[in-house]
């Protein structure tokens, strides 16, 4: 675990940091995310995870992009975007007083000061993907949930972390109980898994028959639990169930009970997030998006407004009571970015690039640098990007051969160290395709 | 064109774990990766089922519904295939699915990540069928070859079917009509979006 002690830094260092961040989201941000819209948007991937502040004021989300950002909610803007990781960051923690988790697809922790460019401080020790972050209701410990079938247990005032190793699959979901005495851990291995925090350190294993990708634990000790079947079931907090609600028909991926405790919102790969009245078990009304997964759902302290974040990179702000946005503006449909290109096959072999490339230059980036104007630039030159420093110290331009070259070798082969994931195109008419397509896009 | 469907009869399943061992030796799937696993819910109580799990090939499967570079495609037979030369290990997929059926390889170093890897119904990837580069990404092509599924071929009590989804549907009826419904022909309705009518 790095030092800690960072976090006190003189004011002066604090404000220094604070121009630079604020200069980095101006770079960063579309214009769109500035504009005083009850819609939040910033990020160049799908909205992984979300979390609100006690007061409401504002939240942090955090993206498939590689970044997490702050935004002001009484002003609709981001107010810093946090770069740190190497890989998607899954999730995300409000600590109080100024302060943040974040935790990635590269198996580490950041602990933040907001308005510091750099976090205070890094927990390192999954050895997979961390999906899920909580902190207990004292403040005092951080739990993650890793693919690497653990939980942990970080005390955040330094020192060794516990590690929870009964799941034998990828644990997917973690919460504290209200009053910080248990933990619950949802698992791929069909699974939840209650564990106390004094006493006997068995856990209380409640065997469920579907996998379980989020749990959520109410002030009154009850657990929610969503699963791949599309149900939410409910438990108490001895491992009894307590009642299940069917969602939908697709899986339930991310999943908030209110503060007062009334309702339970579970988001689904179908597009659409299900409001359960808890105290009838039925569903009351279900959120229609743009119809992509949304990943990710929070409460306001007022119980009654949701912010949800899906694969449409947006963060939309909705009424639970009715159901309504809190924005009618904001109903849209996702476009698609190809659409002009139909039946073009390079067009086609490029939708797999979609998710991290834009291609136009008033496009941002998104996890990957934007394209636009690539053929005669060199590598790991494009504005505003940050590259990793194995890709600074290549000599190559791209050019229809050289981007043809990468996908016929791999980019882990053709570009050792890239951030890129390896894809490869077997196909060399595809490759041709996908370059004639490149040269006629990305065009400034 | 038939539809290839699997379905576990779950009153004959005896967790004897053959076509987990078929699978893995017929792909030569790593260590680690199970593309087909069995699953025992209320082990040693009254009531106890096992089911044999994997990819279930769904109709209008989740897992194409999340992926953020469209890696899955599904073949005139409806089995449900993917690209692993696509495919950038998100995991994405192992939320949308209901049967648990995405592998994710354990890779060394957080820089190099593992494609995910599941059950083709023995139909091999996109590369040409039957060649080297296809077996050694996806494991033998067995349909090619006009067979069927090693998982289901290899059970011995025939709880688990693979085939036209006809026909197998047709063979589970007949069980059906004799003995009763029992616990159902496990995850038929959650993959294919229909119930088997006695």
């Amino acid at each position: 675990m790095a030092s800690r002690d960072s976090a006190k830094a003189p004011c002066r260092d604090r404000g220094r940091s604070a121009l630079l961040t604020l200069a980095a989201v101006l770079i960063a941000l579309p214009i769109g995310a500035m504009a005083a819209v009850a819609q939040l948007r910033g990020h160049g991937g799908p909205v992984r995870a979300l979390a609100i502040s006690a007061d409401g004021q504002s939240a942090i989300s955090s993206s498939f992009d590689s970044t997490a950002i702050r935004w002001s909610l009484t002003r609709n803007a981001a107010e810093q975007v946090l770069r740190f990781h190497s890989d998607a960051v899954n999730a995300v923690a409000l600590l109080g007083e100024g302060r943040a988790a974040t935790a990635g697809a590269d198996g580490r922790i950041a602990i933040w000061t907001f308005g510091k460019a750099e976090p205070d401080a890094v927990l390192e020790g999954h050895t997979a993907p961390i999906v899920a972050l909580t902190v207990s209701p004292d403040g005092a410990t951080l739990a993650s949930a890793s693919w690497d079938h653990t939980v942990r247990l970080w005390p955040l005032a330094g020192g060794t972390p516990r590690v929870l190793d009964e799941h034998t699959q990828n644990v997917n979901g973690v919460a504290f109980t209200a009053d910080g005495r248990a933990l619950v851990s949802v698992s791929y291995d069909l699974s939840a898994r209650i564990w106390p925090l004094s006493g006997a350190q068995t856990p209380t294993v409640v065997p469920m028959p579907t996998p379980l990708n989020a749990v959520a634990a109410g002030s009154d000790g009850e657990i929610a639990v969503g699963g791949a079947d599309g149900k939410v079931y409910f438990l108490t907090v001895g491992g009894a169930r307590a009642g299940e609600v069917a969602a939908g028909p697709r899986p339930v991926i991310s999943i908030a009970i209110s503060p007062d405790g009334s309702m339970v919102a579970a988001a689904g790969i179908g597009g659409a997030v299900a409001v359960i009245d808890r105290k009838t078990r039925t569903l009351a009304r279900t959120l229609v998006g743009p119809g992509l997964p949304v990943w990710s759902v929070a409460f306001l302290p007022d119980s009654r407004t949701l912010l949800t974040g899906g694969a449409d990179n947006i963060i939309r702000r909705w009424n639970a009571a009715t159901g309504e946005l809190v924005d009618p503006l904001l109903v849209e449909t996702a476009g698609d970015p190809l659409a002009a290109y139909a039946g073009d096959r390079g067009a086609e072999v490029f939708r797999a690039c979609v998710a991290c490339h834009t291609l136009g230059a008033d496009q941002a980036n998104r996890a990957g640098p934007t394209l636009a104007g690539i053929f005669g630039r060199r590598i790991a030159t494009a504005p505003g990007y940050k590259f990793s420093e194995a890709l600074k110290r290549l000599d190559i331009v791209w050019t229809p051969e050289t981007v043809s070259k990468l996908f016929e070798v791999g980019p882990q082969v053709y570009t050792p160290g890239t951030k890129m994931p390896e894809q490869r195109i077997g196909s060399e008419q595809d490759r041709a395709a996908l370059v004639q397509f490149l040269e006629r896009a990305t065009k400034r | 064109m038939a539809r290839m469907k699997f379905l576990c009869d779950a009153d004959r399943c005896i967790e004897c774990n053959a076509c987990v061992t078929a699978c893995k030796n017929e792909h030569e799937v790593p260590w680690g990766i199970n593309r087909r696993r069995v699953v025992t819910i209320n082990d040693g109580k009254p009531g106890e089922r096992s089911v044999s799990m994997a990819c279930m090939h769904c109709t209008d499967a989740p897992c194409a519904a999340v992926c953020p570079v469209n890696c899955f495609y599904t073949t005139a037979d409806g089995v449900v295939l993917h690209s692993k030369d696509l495919c950038i290990g998100c995991g994405y997929c192992f939320y949308a699915c209901p049967f648990g059926a995405p592998q994710y390889p354990k890779v060394g170093n957080f820089g190099s990540r593992g494609k995910m890897d599941k059950c083709t119904f023995c139909a091999g990837g996109p590369e040409a069928d039957g060649s080297r580069e296809e077996y050694e990404k996806y494991g033998a092509n067995r349909l090619a070859e006009g067979k069927l599924p090693l998982c289901a071929e290899m059970c011995s009590t025939k709880s688990l079917l693979a085939g036209d989804g006809e026909i197998i549907a047709q063979i589970y009826k007949e069980r059906v009509m004799k003995r009763g419904y029992g616990s159902g022909a496990w995850g038929w309705k959650t993959a294919y979006r229909e119930t088997i009518e006695s």
